[in-house]
């Protein structure tokens, strides 16, 4: 039901890895856009960064471990306003629009709402057993 | 949990190739558009035929001795195009001096004849297969969602943007106004024969409406052009530039202004740049057309602006 301290380092690792990939990828994106620039695709890294990579640091620091199924939607979450990001760079970029981009914007929501709505914590220090198990 | 995880990655993924191809491949054709509002200048011969009526009319009361008025226009050409080539900014530019005895000879057209989305042809295609006797690439309006596109008197999109819009209009003038301040039916009644939503306006009223921190989505660099400018009522410019290569750097918006504005005109207009600049003259595509500056290759447009 929790999350152990090894998966939270590792969500951890997950979410830096993340954000040193999308912030390579803006950047060799605008290197081959003829210096059309878009905010979305430079600053597509502040996502996992901010929402993952930051709490997730926080919550080490602060020696809590979150619910397995918080950090899920969490993750869900985190890829839908990357992967949103990143189009809607990619059509700024090019001179158009999508109707169909707001898809993104409102799954990420509810996703990040569930993900808080289901947050709970307990000390890294107590054993928590795992109904899978 | 992770299963469930998994799933909705794999939706995420579908759903993003669906919207890649809705944007950039799937083609839907809206219309058919090969109508021309020619009533427009109906409505315009008749007002100039009772003017210069009233007109010849005033002087031969006045002036009984006065050398006889001349007829002009029906023994003239009705269209005089001159081509010049220029280099500025270290950038070939060339320039279509256009004289029409009407704006019903400065025409649109569509890639295959239809109005739509990801419906594209090369300018010089469009060009012949409307015997376009100069041409270039309009505003590219396939690629976007929004934005007035009325052409050859006929309106297509009502759906405002926010952008400057230019209108030519039947009298033969042209200015750039913003769709805030106008519908698009608003400007069919105004007698818009042309409507261009691309921008921004480069020259109004004789100076230059562009900072040299303006760029269009962003672009802070030189780049390939594509211009439209007025001198006076039925004489236009078509401006297109190369770009993007060792030879041509291309140019910025701002340096785009002040050529227009060295040329003479009082109103200009900047179109799709970038891949799609492209001028077609007697039939040869006159500029060299590239996307990334590595090859000399025409792309494909949704549209044309075009002397026939």
């Amino acid at each position: 039901m929790y999350i152990s301290g090894k998966e939270l380092l590792k969500q951890l690792v997950v979410y830096v890895g993340a954000t040193v990939f999308l912030a390579f990828f803006g950047m060799i994106y605008e290197c081959f856009s003829h210096q059309v620039y878009s905010f979305y695709m430079i600053y597509a890294f502040l996502i996992p960064l901010v929402l993952g990579a930051v709490p997730c640091l926080w919550l080490i620091w602060k020696k809590q471990r979150p619910r397995k199924v918080s950090v899920e939607f969490l993750n869900c979450a985190i890829g839908t306003f990357s992967l949103g990001c990143i189009m809607k760079g990619v059509l700024d970029i090019y001179g158009t629009t999508n109707r169909l981009m707001i898809v993104y914007s409102v799954v990420g929501v509810v996703l990040l709402f569930f993900s808080l709505l289901l947050y709970k914590t307990v000390p890294s220090k107590v054993h928590t057993v795992d109904a899978n198990q | 949990m992770k299963r469930w995880s998994l799933i909705f990655g794999i939706c995420l993924s579908i759903f993003t190739v669906f919207v890649t191809l809705d944007t950039f491949v799937l083609s839907s054709s809206y219309a058919e558009a090969t109508q021309m509002n020619m009533a427009m200048f109906a409505e315009e011969s008749e007002e100039t035929e009772s003017s210069t009526e009233e007109t010849k009319s005033h002087r031969r009361s006045e002036k009984e001795t006065e050398e006889e008025i001349t007829e002009n226009s029906e023994t003239e050409d009705p269209i005089q195009i001159t081509m010049n080539t220029y280099t500025a900014y270290g950038t070939t530019i060339y320039v279509a001096d256009i004289t029409l005895s009407s704006a019903e000879y400065l025409k649109t057209a569509f890639a295959n004849d239809t109005y739509g989305k990801n419906v594209t042809a090369k300018t010089s295609t469009i060009a012949e297969d409307h015997d376009a006797i100069l041409a270039i690439n309009g505003d590219y309006y396939g690629v976007q969602e929004s934005g007035y596109v009325i052409r050859n008197g006929v309106l297509y999109r009502d759906k405002a943007n926010g952008s400057d819009v230019l209108c030519i209009y039947a009298d033969g003038t042209m200015e750039v106004v913003s769709d805030r301040d106008y519908t698009a039916e608003e400007l069919i009644e105004k007698g818009v024969w042309q409507a261009f939503s691309f921008g921004p306006g480069l020259v109004e009223d004789c100076e230059i409406t562009v900072s040299e921190s303006d760029e269009v989505g962003k672009a802070m660099a030189s780049n390939p052009r594509t211009a439209i400018g007025i001198i006076d009522t039925n004489h236009f410019v078509f401006v297109v530039s190369d770009g993007r290569t060792s030879e041509s750097e291309g140019l910025s918006l701002y340096q785009l202004a002040t050529f227009m504005k060295d040329l003479g005109v009082t109103c200009a207009y900047n179109l799709d740049g970038g891949g799609s600049s492209t001028m077609v003259y007697q039939g040869e595509v006159i500029n060299n057309p590239t996307t990334g500056g590595n090859r000399i290759k025409e792309r494909g447009v949704s549209d044309i602006v075009y002397i026939g």
